[in-house]
């Protein structure tokens, strides 16, 4: 903790990789909210995590804490909340119903918009239908809406519905007045979101991010565009559509078009002048990139700029006729694109922010119909504003057999979408259970960390034990390797592992696979000898698939079944949902069997223009980072089964790779510290008896560990170490290093 | 140009839409894959065997708007929708005439309305508007601007150019990158193959025990091996020594180094900065590690007043 406040004081940023299941979020909760409240500017906390369920648990954690402080008698006002999107906090009656995020979106802008809004005002008699919630929101004092205190998402919507307010809405318009808001990496990282959500934000915020292992991967997903044939399609419809729309306006009233023209010309931005609730496409490039000039003349009129479009999508079309996989440079693309069609860079910059200006002037509704088309102009601004650091893929076939072009805009370079984080916010913390090596993150995302620690952790009783197995009970040494991933007799060890341990492991075991097509293969290989029958005698089994409903019903009955003292398997995906946001605490999870490396998908061209650029800029080796990533992917799966002291589980990595040097210094400290010389290269027998003895010492009845340190001791501990400061300045720095 | 770019454009099947039929002869894609549409000056497709049959004989009218037509006029669309692919070939004409740049304008506003008075001809020559008046307003221009049109050609070429190199030296520049690349792999590998067979012949030959050679031969390649592994344990190793420091003066005091030796010197006050030119300013890492300037002017004030203000006795004491 004292290398968070460290950095808290020197306004840096900081890595810090702490073990899972430690009270990772309420020790980094306890010590902001204690220094937020210790100081008198009140720095904001911005707290992001990744999915909902994350933000929920964060937002309970914060609730403990402020009841904890209080019953201390420290009487606060804080306000805490969640942001999240309008499908999880809509009260509208009919709008609430809606599936697709996308449509309830569309529908709430439907009820909200100002130029609807206007309408009702202007024609009272005409029956315009708005969301009540909205307009008793928008009636109400913003200072006076919301009562300080912790909310979580349910409780920001029950208080929306008792009170008649739009939670959503409500819970925007409070962010500047909030001390922590808790919300998903997007709404900081991905332009088109942070630019309606985090514009407001103070530079002096302390920003969170919390299980940021993948923060890489979000940063370069939020500044990529895949484009489809039926995208494309469907947004030429969208094109004549709009050239109707126009054709109309213009018939009946001119002034507006007139208007419209008039401000481009002079340069005005139109955006800009627009509320909150307007702006429904936003921008795709950061906000330092766009261009702050006057849209080019070219594609001034809206009849001009339809026609632009319409030549750019055709153009797009004709280069998805190609039968071969093309990969190629913005620069490259662009000028290819001037040659065909005539089409500079600067107006294609200017696409999204000229379609945002046009579907203004038109009030369209139903925006869900124009998203492919806003896909399109995202796709060419982003196109002509980035040169280096992005790489435009086509690739014609899917699995090289179906035709399905599919047009990928990759951007390589993570730092580019986490740079004005980084500049903007003074502290921004990165944390997780896996981030090493530690000197990868500041590299890939170019920034200078402050403070950069592994912590190991002090157990009470070493109450989880990674194996490594590198050969069966015959000897023949296990690997996920291509060469030898459907080897009968490597295929036949890994199922050995399985029963074998199902045997001897109490409840639940969750195995990981490299991926769906690994796992698929090995079950029905399983199934032919006769192993799944085995495995069935001892425990059920369950497996991870791509579909999410099926997957949560599996879930759930894993459950089940480690609840009522059946056991059960499951078999999931080493990328997938279940390693990602899932603990496997208690019974639930007793031992993790990793099959294999997760590796990437090498051959995969996105991938593997990454790993050039990566070479290239950051003088990673290839090499290195894929196993960097399988690494963290393996750790993260693993990590999997510690959730707290009283929680004990086996960690089984099954590779001969594991065993290797440059892949087991790749986990985290505070799991490499428990393998020991003895455990790194063990046969399967040899791993069953290590584990039985484990299991056995574990399920004994677990006594609280002995705290050492009472509260007065530390209160004593440090009134001793504030004297010492006091007689001479530089015994803190051995106060420091003891803690 | 771009050389990795070739469209194919013939379309053999597969991507292309089998619906897609002669409006002559009404054979469709789907019975014939083979078809060649090709498209007319008057912007009509029509199929390749129907172009054979039509025109063999020299000219004739166009089955649809009945313009008299060429075989040699007839080209393969680079767009599926022809309306574009017209108003392309507009654009290239007009685009060896109309070649200003924004250098050539005082302001981007006058700029700005320059393009837009060029795609509003390109409009009307589309939807044929005035048709008479705009033939008149681009020769007007074409005269007017004589000299810039032949300069701002010149000039695109050369341009052009200079980018096509560029690329190829980049190109190269790439090439070179990962060949260097592919050779230190090759080395690394090398050198490791050659460590196993010194290894192998060293078990072969000596007589020292086995284990000891590994032993030996495994602190040797931890060495070798890259840098990031050395970093990582030398902080592994100067912790290590901080903890045995701590534990045999912590057992029985609290360890301080002043105390004992020197008396309290209260004879100055600190203030809370100082004109100076040496220490460096803290950025955020040097504050982070603990870095204050405090402690340092604090420290030489001190080290400067126990010289004046110690006794004399303890100086001796020392001494002995």
């Amino acid at each position: 903790m004292i290398d968070l406040k460290k950095a808290l004081d020197a306004g840096g940023h900081c890595l810090l990789e702490m073990p899972s299941g430690t009270g990772k979020t309420v020790s980094l909760l306890s010590l902001i909210v204690s220094y937020q409240m210790f100081y008198p500017e009140k720095r904001k906390l911005i707290y992001c995590s990744r999915t909902v369920p994350e933000i929920e648990k964060v937002l309970a954690e914060l609730q403990n804490l402020m009841k904890y402080r209080k019953s201390r008698g420290l009487n606060e006002q804080f306000l805490g909340f969640g942001l999240t999107s309008r499908k999880n906090l809509c009260v509208h009656s009919e709008v609430s119903q809606e599936k697709w995020g996308k449509v309830l979106d569309a529908k709430c802008r439907n009820l909200t918009a100002s130029w609807i809004r206007e309408k009702v005002d202007l024609y009272p008699r005409e029956e315009v239908s708005l969301c009540d919630f909205y307009e008793q929101l928008d009636k109400a004092d913003t200072k006076e809406l919301l009562p300080d205190g912790i909310y979580t998402i349910e409780e920001l919507r029950d208080y929306g519905k008792e009170n008649d307010y739009c939670p959503y809405y409500l819970s925007r318009r409070m962010i500047h007045l909030a001390n922590a808001v808790v919300y998903s990496y997007h709404y900081l990282l991905d332009p088109k979101v942070a630019e309606l959500v985090s514009k407001e934000l103070s530079k002096d915020c302390i920003v969170v991010f919390d299980e940021a292992h993948n923060i890489d991967n979000v940063c370069i997903e939020s500044l990529s565009i895949d484009l489809t044939k039926p995208n494309l399609d469907a947004s030429a419809r969208s094109i004549t559509e709009l050239s109707k729309k126009i054709e109309k306006i213009k018939e009946r009233d001119k002034e507006k078009l007139d208007e419209e023209y008039t401000k481009l010309v002079e340069g005005l931005k139109v955006a800009s002048q627009s509320r909150d609730e307007d702006i429904f496409m936003a921008n795709p490039v950061l906000p330092d990139d766009i261009l702050k000039e006057a849209v080019p003349g070219n594609i001034r009129k809206a009849e001009h700029f339809v026609t632009f479009m319409r030549r750019f999508i055709e153009y797009l079309k004709t280069r998805m006729r190609a039968q071969h996989v093309v990969a190629e440079s913005p620069i490259s693309f662009l000028q290819h694109c001037r040659e065909v069609t005539y089409i500079e860079r600067k107006p294609l910059r200017f696409c999204s922010q000229r379609l945002i200006s046009l579907v203004r002037t038109l009030e369209l509704t139903n925006l869900d119909e124009y998203y492919a088309l806003h896909k399109v102009a995202a796709f060419a601004t982003l196109v002509a504003t980035y040169e280096t650091g992005f790489r435009l893929i086509l690739e014609p076939f899917e699995n090289d057999v179906v035709p399905n072009p599919i047009f990928h805009y990759t951007c390589l370079d993570a730092s580019i979408a986490i740079k004005p984080v980084f500049e903007r916010f003074k502290t921004v913390v990165i944390t997780s259970g896996t981030l090493s090596p530690l000197d990868m993150y500041p590299k890939m995302l170019s920034f200078t960390a402050a403070v950069q620690e592994s912590y190991s952790m002090t157990l009470t009783r070493n109450c989880f034990l990674p194996l490594i197995v590198t050969r069966g009970s015959d000897q023949v040494a296990i690997s996920s390797k291509f060469e030898v991933r459907n080897d009968p007799a490597v295929v036949r060890n890994f199922g050995q592992i399985l029963v074998e341990f199902s045997k001897i492991v109490p409840d639940g075991i969750v195995a990981f696979f490299p991926s769906y097509l690994y796992m698929e293969s090995i079950v029905s290989m399983w199934h032919d000898m006769g192993i799944l029958n085995e495995a069935w005698k001892h425990k059920l089994i369950f497996m991870e698939t791509p579909d999410a409903a099926e997957t949560s019903l599996a879930l759930m009955n894993y459950r089940k079944a480690c609840d009522n003292g059946r056991g059960a398997i499951l078999l999931s995906v080493a990328r997938g949902k279940v390693s990602e946001g899932i603990d496997f605490d208690h019974n639930y999870g007793r031992a993790v069997i990793m099959f294999g490396v997760p590796y990437q998908y090498t051959e995969s061209r996105i991938l593997k223009a990454r790993l050039e650029f990566l070479r290239e800029k950051h003088k990673i080796r290839e090499s290195d980072f894929l196993t960097f990533d399988a690494m963290r992917h393996a750790a993260q799966c693993v990590g999997r089964v510690i959730r707290g002291k009283t929680d004990y589980g086996l960690m089984i990595f099954a590779d001969k790779r594991f065993g290797r040097m440059d892949k087991r210094s790749k986990l985290p400290k505070w799991i490499n510290q428990y393998i020991t010389e003895t455990a790194i290269n063990l046969s399967t027998d040899m791993a069953l008896v290590i584990a039985k003895k484990f299991l056995r010492s574990m399920a004994q009845p677990f006594e609280h560990g002995i705290s050492l340190w009472s509260l007065e001791d530390i209160e004593s501990k440090y009134h001793n170490n504030d004297q010492n400061v006091a007689k001479n300045g530089f015994t803190n720095r051995r106060v420091s290093l003891k803690d | 140009m771009s050389g990795i770019i070739t469209t194919d454009y013939n379309g053999r099947g597969g991507l292309q839409d089998l619906d897609e039929s002669c409006p002559i002869c009404k054979n469709t894609r789907y019975l014939t894959p083979n078809m060649k549409l090709l498209v007319s000056e008057c912007y009509h497709k029509m199929c390749e065997s129907c172009i054979d049959r039509l025109f063999a004989n020299g000219a004739g009218p166009c089955p649809i708007c009945s313009l008299t037509l060429r075989k040699i006029n007839f080209v393969v669309p680079t767009f599926e929708d022809l309306s574009v692919e017209k108003e392309v070939r507009i654009r290239k004409r007009l685009a060896q005439q109309f070649n200003k740049r924004q250098e050539d304008f005082p302001s981007l506003r006058e700029y700005n309305d320059y393009l837009e008075m060029v795609e509003d001809i390109v409009w009307k020559i589309n939807n044929n508007i005035n048709k008479q008046e705009t033939d008149e307003l681009i020769e007007k221009y074409t005269k007017e601007n004589k000299d810039n049109i032949i300069h701002n050609a010149r000039r695109q070429i050369d341009e052009e150019k200079l980018a096509a190199y560029k690329q190829a030296c980049e190109k190269r520049e790439k090439r070179a990158q990962f060949e260097n690349y592919k050779k230190s792999l090759e080395q690394e590998r090398k050198a490791k193959e050659e460590l196993e067979v010194e290894l192998i012949n060293e078990l072969a030959n000596s007589k020292t025990s086995a284990l000891k050679i590994i032993a030996a031969k495994k602190a040797n390649i931890h060495k070798n091996s890259d840098s990031f592994q050395d970093s990582h344990q030398e902080n592994v190793q100067i912790k290590e020594w901080f903890g045995l420091d701590h534990l045999t003066q912590e057992d029985t005091q609290e360890f301080d180094p002043i105390a004992s030796e020197y008396m309290d010197i209260d004879h100055y006050t600190i203030k809370e900065k100082y004109i100076d030119s040496y220490l460096p300013a803290p950025t955020q890492l040097l504050r982070a590690g603990g870095y204050n300037q405090k402690f340092i002017y604090e420290r030489s004030l001190q080290s400067a007043f126990s010289g004046i203000f110690d006794n004399c006795e303890s100086a001796d004491e020392m001494e002995e």
